[in-house]
């Protein structure tokens, strides 16, 4: 029978039938009469291999170059303390009088900030001694709306916009000082992207039609952030619902003991849903909502569903409940403020957010509604429908006399060399695109020409 | 408008500043040149020969020099020469004077004496600096009969122009030279991030601590002023460490093939280039720790803060040259031609 050996040993023998006589190679040539010598070996030269040195230096752990890169400095010790500066109150931000001066952030607030993830690794607080903010008559406007949300029990809408580096964000940040210093409940989420972009975990939500989902791991961070920035106020609050059905929180207690009862991602939703219905209870304090980067929220997710389909950001619960609570379909009993901010470099365009925030400006200050282009594509109803109750607050360019008390500040705190005249205050003003905050800074304080 | 006045106009708006204009000090070895030797007969001499270079007449100065003389008279006692006691310090404290660690009690620098430092590479005491300030303003008297010209928008630079009035020395002096070291590819912009992310890292690092063991230029102010002031700081660092003298080597110079090493003064801009391309050197080797686009910054700021305390490795660098030219000192100022063998 014809087998695979069969073969191999025509082609190939395996095996040697005789001991074949080995012809030693020898070191004598043909026809020479030079006497053999069999004991010389030929020398192999060695040739030495350059051995790259290699230099054993310890790598960072992982995580500890991104924790190194997004750290938050809040003060400088090689900086000089300004002296004469009054610290911020809790009704300072609302007063007229107190536009145009700084004032410094109580240390107690500024860890409840931290905490929130309200300051930014590109803001330059690592510079100053103490943080110390800028009360702008921005600033003074959004103090007061949310004094008058608070008084008269009725959630304030509001969305920050202006040009880049405008001070979008530390107006939010003087907002939650604000929430924190009066005693309201403050939950922030400190980036729109990072719910949408696709890098945190999803899990649908059963028995929802278009499928809805949940993010457990963020939103269980989030609980644990609302926790320790509003300890004082949960562990006073108590629960008037019972949630041993939904959650892991049996009989009585108080809103710090449902948020400590979800101990795993997987009860984070849930629990999250139980607090929200629970502050949203008549005879609760004010609640604060806020969020950075409203475009990021109002656009299709990186997220896909079952069956492939991109599924938009509004179909994520966490989202969702932001999104009804900015629209107006979630009353807020107690009063508050929803607050976002539009902006910043990476935020894509959204045609039905330009288009109504626009048109509220415009309302606002009594000019012409403008209208959708017809021929533009990329128009959606529901981010539309999430906008038109709210309202917009713009922030502008520092006036020159801001841009004085800012520069003193500086100045005075050693960082800026010049010697802080109106030469010097008018250039920088200049420079920084006609009193853009952030711009400022950079033709100051982030310039190699001291 | 002619393009050079434009560009004299240009510069005027940018910065209104006065420079003093570089003095006419000569380098270290110049002065050694012209006969300022120590012989060996002087061992036991307090004083030089001849009458010292102007110095601060300070009583820790006079100090200073005796504690030299005695270490010179030591050396020469023990049998080698004079100068084989000198170290870097006593080098420095002998044509320079001065502590080589500046006490927290002593002043900061006033703006004249931290103009001196930028544009001729030392701290003067500041009776002198104000004098070079002075003597570098323009004389307002202008020739009789001299109509001043009043339709321009911006005032005209005002004659006599200072020495190095030229659009190419238009910035700062150290922080210019630093940054086109820096720059590669042409990314100028880059660079200048680079160089703002080290003065950040600077201001916001806690003040150095001087080591007795590296002493900086004589004249530093105390380790507290350094932070908030980064171009001080930068400047002192590169400074201190920059290497005095280079050595050439005459090929065949030295009999038997040997080349003759013979050791040449630098100039202030070429000691600092060699500084600042060896603390380059030593940044690029550093292991990457973290991530994003202030890497570089950080190293940088790094590296500086360790030549101001002592532990970089360019101390080592400086001292290998010196040690070379001090071991050539005899052919300072050689001006030896080697005969070219006539070949056939």
């Amino acid at each position: 029978m014809a087998s695979a050996n069969s073969m191999r040993s025509l082609m190939r023998p395996t095996v040697q039938l005789s001991p074949r006589v080995v012809a030693i190679p020898s070191s004598v040539a043909a026809f020479s009469t030079t006497i053999p010598n069999l004991e010389v070996r030929q020398k192999k030269v060695q040739v030495p291999k350059k051995k790259k040195v290699v230099v054993h230096v310890k790598k960072p752990n992982p995580g500890e170059r991104k924790a190194f890169r997004k750290r938050i400095q809040l003060s400088n010790n090689s900086a000089l303390e300004v002296q004469g500066l009054a610290s911020l109150e809790p009704d300072t931000m609302a007063r007229e009088s107190n536009a145009g001066q700084i004032f410094a952030l109580p240390s107690d607030v500024q860890d409840r900030l931290r905490v929130l993830e309200a300051f930014k690794h590109s803001q330059s607080w690592n510079l100053f001694r103490k943080p110390h903010l800028l009360v702008r008559k921005e600033v003074v406007q959004l103090a007061s709306k949310l004094e008058a949300a608070a008084q008269d029990k009725k959630a304030l809408h509001l969305v920050l916009t202006g040009q880049r580096l405008a001070g979008k964000t530390v107006a939010l940040l003087q907002a939650m000082t604000y929430g924190l210093m009066n005693d309201w409940v403050v939950i922030n989420i400190p980036d729109g992207h990072d719910l949408t972009n696709g890098n945190t975990e999803y899990s649908p939500v059963p028995d929802t039609d278009p499928i809805q989902f949940t993010q457990p791991v963020y939103t269980f961070k989030l609980l644990n952030t609302i926790y320790n920035a509003n300890k004082a106020i949960m562990e006073k609050l108590e629960l008037q619902k019972d949630w041993s059905s939904s959650t892991n929180q049996k009989g009585k207690g108080t809103l710090a003991d449902l948020i400590l009862s979800a101990k795993e991602a997987e009860w984070a939703w849930p629990t999250f849903a139980a607090l929200w219905t629970e502050l949203t209870l008549p005879g609760r304090p004010p609640l604060m909502f806020t969020l950075d980067g409203l475009s990021h929220i109002n656009k299709m997710s990186a997220y896909r569903d079952p069956s492939f389909n991109l599924v938009h950001a509004h179909e994520l619960t966490l989202v969702r409940t932001f999104v009804d609570a900015m629209s107006g379909k979630t009353k807020l009993p107690n009063g508050g403020a929803i607050i976002a901010t539009t902006g910043g470099n990476n935020s894509p365009k959204i045609p039905s957010q330009d288009l109504v925030l626009s048109q509220l400006e415009a309302g606002q200050a009594g000019r012409e509604i403008p209208k959708p282009d017809p021929y533009k594509k990329g128009y959606e109803d529901r981010v539309y429908d999430s906008l038109k109750n709210s309202t917009v607050l713009r922030m502008g360019q520092l006036t020159k006399d801001d841009a004085r008390v800012l520069m003193e500040y500086w100045g005075a705190s050693g960082l800026l060399r010049a010697r802080v005249d109106q030469r010097t205050v008018w250039e920088k003003w200049a420079l920084g695109g006609n009193g853009v905050v952030g711009e400022m800074e950079r033709a100051s304080l982030l310039t190699m020409r001291m | 408008m002619s393009a050079t006045s434009r560009v004299w106009g240009a510069c005027r708006t940018l910065a209104v500043r006065s420079r003093p204009a570089a003095p006419r000090t000569e380098p270290l070895l110049c002065s050694v040149r012209s006969g300022r030797r120590w012989y060996s007969d002087d061992a036991g001499k307090t004083q030089l020969p001849e009458s010292q270079p102007p110095q601060p007449t300070e009583d820790k100065a006079s100090a200073s020099r005796g504690a030299v003389a005695a270490a010179t008279a030591a050396a020469a006692e023990a049998g080698g020469s004079p100068a084989d006691a000198l170290g870097d310090e006593a080098l420095h404290q002998l044509f320079y004077g001065g502590r080589a660690a500046p006490r927290e009690a002593d002043g900061g620098l006033t703006p004249a004496q931290e103009e001196s430092l930028y544009h001729s590479g030392r701290i003067p005491p500041s009776g002198e600096a104000e004098a070079l300030v002075a003597a570098d303003q323009p004389s307002p008297a202008l020739p009789r009969g001299f109509r001043r010209r009043t339709e321009h928008k911006f005032p005209l630079p005002e004659k006599p122009f200072p020495a190095d009035f030229n659009h190419k020395k238009r910035y700062h002096p150290v922080v210019d030279l630093f940054v086109r070291l820096i720059m590669k590819d042409g990314k100028l912009a880059a660079a200048q991030r680079h160089m703002a992310t080290l003065m950040n890292v600077l201001r916001t690092s806690p003040a150095p601590i001087y080591s007795p063991k590296f002493p900086l230029l004589p004249g530093t102010p105390p380790a507290s002023h350094l932070p908030l002031n980064p171009i001080l700081y930068l400047t002192i660092a590169v400074d201190s460490v920059a290497p005095l003298l280079k050595i050439k080597h005459l090929a065949g110079g030295a009999g038997g093939g040997r080349a003759l090493e013979i050791p040449v003064p630098l100039h202030l801009r070429t000691r600092r280039r060699h500084a600042f391309q060896w603390i380059l050197e030593a940044v690029s080797k550093k292991p990457s720790k973290g991530s994003g686009k202030k890497q570089f910054g950080h190293r940088l700021a790094e590296e500086i803060i360790a030549v101001v305390e002592g532990r970089s490795s360019v101390w080592e660098k400086r001292k290998m040259i010196h040690k070379l030219g001090t071991a050539a000192r005899v052919n300072v100022g050689s001006k030896k031609r080697v005969k070219k063998k006539k070949s056939g």
